[in-house]
């Protein structure tokens, strides 16, 4: 009697949890939805609400319904102001599942994609392809855009190119949580080392150009840039979901109880660790470093969740773009027509919060 | 019979004139017509683009100080809609800008939507900037970017012309490149008989301590255009490591510009449209001079050690600060020359503002 009662109670609290985590996950959704349609309607001209509703819908909507819409109006918000928001969306979702999959993997709180290497490395390509004449001047706008697009793939390999140095590094020692985070802090130190050395040998215009790509920034984002990293974002979201048992075993246990319970340590964690840097690369290559979201996402997830990977994954998502966007937002309207660079803002607002989870990390069992 | 063609006879003058009147009208209203639909130039911008722009421009957002004053010295501000805050920092010297003008921080961080809204005609960049991603987002809206650099001394006629056929002025554009012209040719008239031994040996240096210009740059040419010889002229950018910087800010070693024994030493400062206060020039002045070894320098020991403002040694592509220069070295030769009375003509003819003097400063008088 006495174990039925304790499974039912069990059963019952389990059911309550994730009761209160769907609600969360749903109140999340609503959130961001109503924070992007906000930033839908904000910016140098404010649109209001319903109008820039219609101008979104407008292929759909009777020419009327449009008739006292300016066609510019439409195309500001279509051609600028949405790809924005998308793409502060899928950094953001993008970068803090990075965060959470690479956490989980090393067990290691401290973790994200900036502290592993992986956005300093990428910084490092970026100005490498500056400092090597990639903005295309005098060679036409063809010229222009292929130089773009240089520094865009000079970013994406020198991170990627990091994250095999890193898991290399540890697969000598068996792919291991600390070798992963110690490799990682050392590249980290490396990369910067290195983009420190462009900067010291670039000219003036050059270091303009590459301390810009630096603060990261969300300013003319493009349908086509949206489409590269939400579309990686859409392949790897699903496969660090399908591995959340995994990182749910290696948070408790470490990687004995979770091979214990059947799953290939090495594996779960390169694959887990590959896919948490092609997100991470495909978003800074276009938007530049964005610090702290990585970080601090998954930490404000888990401490309104818990830390159940099938719903921290996903809650981290959505608490990491709510960041970006609002953080975005912020830059966008506070000293408008500047613009503050998103990484600037978000570094703001991820600093004091870091700093507060770290003072308090004692009672967190998490951060112990 | 005869009668009738008599009267044929007399008609068909009467006809063909009538045809002709016609004809006439026809041609005319096609010339109104063609008049109103405005004309279109085709030219090369900064970078090789090859552009074709409906004239004359009626909306235009500027980027770089230099730029909108071209564009206000040809076609007054009128046609400005926009700029950046940079440029427009003085409240005084830019009366005409309202806070609705603005359209971003500067020629990197561009506000595209603020752009958009003000419908502009085409946005000017110099190629110093990031033109590439401005032309390919404004591109979307059929916004043209067309790259100008007006900061550069070595294309000012082409420029200036360029601006005249944009905005329909040819004659303000041939005035401002006449008042150009006029002393360019008297600086080259009185030095052409001064022998290259005789010219007066010039440090000029930037912002930074020990940080000079060289061949290359626009301040290099201002010291040679006004007869000096800059005593860095020797050094070749291609021959140093790049950690030293520049052609617009090289690093030199103390020693070496004691060793070379400038006759006179120009300190650059940057400097908005209210000029520098005596006391702060007396405070660089006096700095520069009282450096260890300087006490030794000719230019020290005779009281030839100036500061000059940004403002007055860019004005007009840099003939006014080469004036100014030529001035201080050889006084005898450009006797009849007022260097002020030039600038009050750049500021009050070409970019109608009051001119209120003292961008300049010698440390012998600041003494007195």
């Amino acid at each position: 009697m006495k174990t039925d009662f304790s499974t039912t109670m069990l059963i019952q609290a389990l059911q309550h949890h994730q009761r209160r985590n769907a609600l969360a996950m749903i109140a999340g959704v609503m959130l961001l939805i109503a924070a992007m349609a906000m930033a839908g309607s904000l910016g140098a001209q404010r649109l209001g609400m319903a109008t820039s509703l219609r101008a979104l819908f407008a292929p759909l909507l009777p020419a009327a319904w449009l008739s006292d819409i300016p066609a510019w109006q439409i195309a500001l918000l279509q051609q600028l102001r949405l790809p924005r928001i998308v793409m502060a969306t899928v950094a953001g979702a993008g970068l803090a599942l990075a965060g959470v999959a690479m956490q989980g993997i090393t067990r290691n709180p401290l973790v994200s994609p900036y502290t592993v290497g992986i956005s300093p490395a990428a910084a490092f390509g970026a100005s490498l392809a500056i400092l090597s004449g990639a903005t295309g001047a005098g060679a036409g706008i063809a010229g222009a855009w292929s130089g773009l697009y240089l520094t865009v793939a000079a970013a994406f390999a020198s991170a990627v190119l990091c994250a095999t140095l890193v898991l290399a590094f540890s697969a000598l020692r068996g792919v291991s949580a600390t070798m992963l985070v110690l490799g990682g802090v050392g590249l980290t130190y490396l990369f910067s080392a290195l983009t420190a050395s462009v900067q010291f040998v670039a000219t003036e215009q050059q270091l303009a150009a590459i301390v810009q790509w630096t603060f990261g920034s969300l300013n003319g984002s493009t349908w086509n840039e949206v489409a590269v990293a939400g579309g990686i974002l859409l392949l790897g979201a699903p496969l660090l979901q399908w591995h959340a048992w995994a990182l749910n075993a290696f948070a408790a246990g470490g990687d004995d109880i979770a091979a214990s319970l059947g799953f290939a340590v090495g594996r779960v964690r390169t694959v887990v660790t590959v896919v948490a840097v092609m997100i991470t690369a495909a978003v800074v290559s276009f938007t530049g470093v964005i610090g702290f979201v990585g970080l601090v996402a998954p930490h404000i997830a888990r401490l309104l969740i818990g830390g159940d990977h099938r719903w921290l994954l996903p809650f981290s998502a959505i608490v990491g773009a709510l960041l970006v966007l609002l953080s975005d937002m912020a830059g966008r309207l506070l000293f408008a027509p500047v613009i503050i660079p998103v990484g600037i803002v978000v570094a703001y607002v991820g600093v004091p919060l870091f700093l507060h989870l770290l003072l308090s990390s004692r009672h967190k069992a998490g951060l112990q | 019979m005869r009668s009738d063609r008599a009267v044929q006879a007399q008609r068909q003058p009467r006809r063909w004139l009538s045809l002709l009147l016609w004809l006439a009208l026809l041609a005319w209203a096609q010339f109104v017509h063609a008049g109103n639909a405005g004309h279109s130039l085709t030219f090369k911008d900064d970078v090789g683009r090859e552009l074709t722009l409906k004239t004359p421009l009626k909306r235009v957002v500027v980027f770089n100080r230099y730029t909108t004053e071209f564009v206000r010295a040809v076609a007054g501000m009128q046609p400005v809609v926009g700029v950046d805050i940079d440029s427009a920092r003085s409240r005084n010297y830019w009366p005409t800008v309202t806070p609705a003008m603005l359209a971003g921080q500067g020629q990197s961080s561009p506000n595209y939507e603020a752009i958009v809204a003000m419908q502009p005609d085409a946005v000017f960049f110099p190629r110093n900037s990031d033109w590439q991603k401005a032309a390919a987002v404004l591109g979307r809206f059929g916004i043209p970017v067309v790259v100008v650099t007006a900061w550069d001394v070595l294309r000012h006629e082409e420029n200036v012309a360029l601006f005249g056929k944009l905005f329909e002025q040819p004659q303000r554009a041939a005035k401002l490149n006449a008042f150009y012209r006029r002393y360019r040719d008297l600086l080259a008239q009185r030095l052409q008989n001064l022998p290259m031994a005789q010219r007066k040996r010039v440090y000029i240096e930037e912002v930074g301590a020990y940080k000079t210009l060289l061949k290359g740059s626009g301040w290099h040419d201002m010291v040679e255009v006004g007869g000096g010889v800059n005593v860095f002229r020797d050094v070749s950018i291609l021959s140093q490591p790049s950690a030293r910087g520049s052609v617009q800010g090289f690093s030199v070693d103390p020693e070496e510009v004691v060793a070379r024994l400038p006759e006179v030493i120009v300190k650059l400062e940057p400097g908005q449209y209210e000029p520098h206060s005596r006391a702060f020039s007396l405070q660089v002045l006096e700095a520069v001079a009282a450096r260890p070894g300087f006490d030794r320098l000719p230019a020290v020991r005779n009281g030839q050690v100036y500061h000059i403002s940004y403002y007055l040694a860019g004005g007009c592509s840099k003939i006014i600060g080469a004036l100014q220069i030529a001035k201080w070295l050889y006084p005898d030769r450009f006797q009849d020359v007022d260097p002020d009375q030039v600038m009050r003509t750049w500021l009050e003819d070409f970019q109608q503002v009051p001119a209120p003097g003292g961008y300049t400063a010698s440390l012998a008088e600041l003494r007195k």
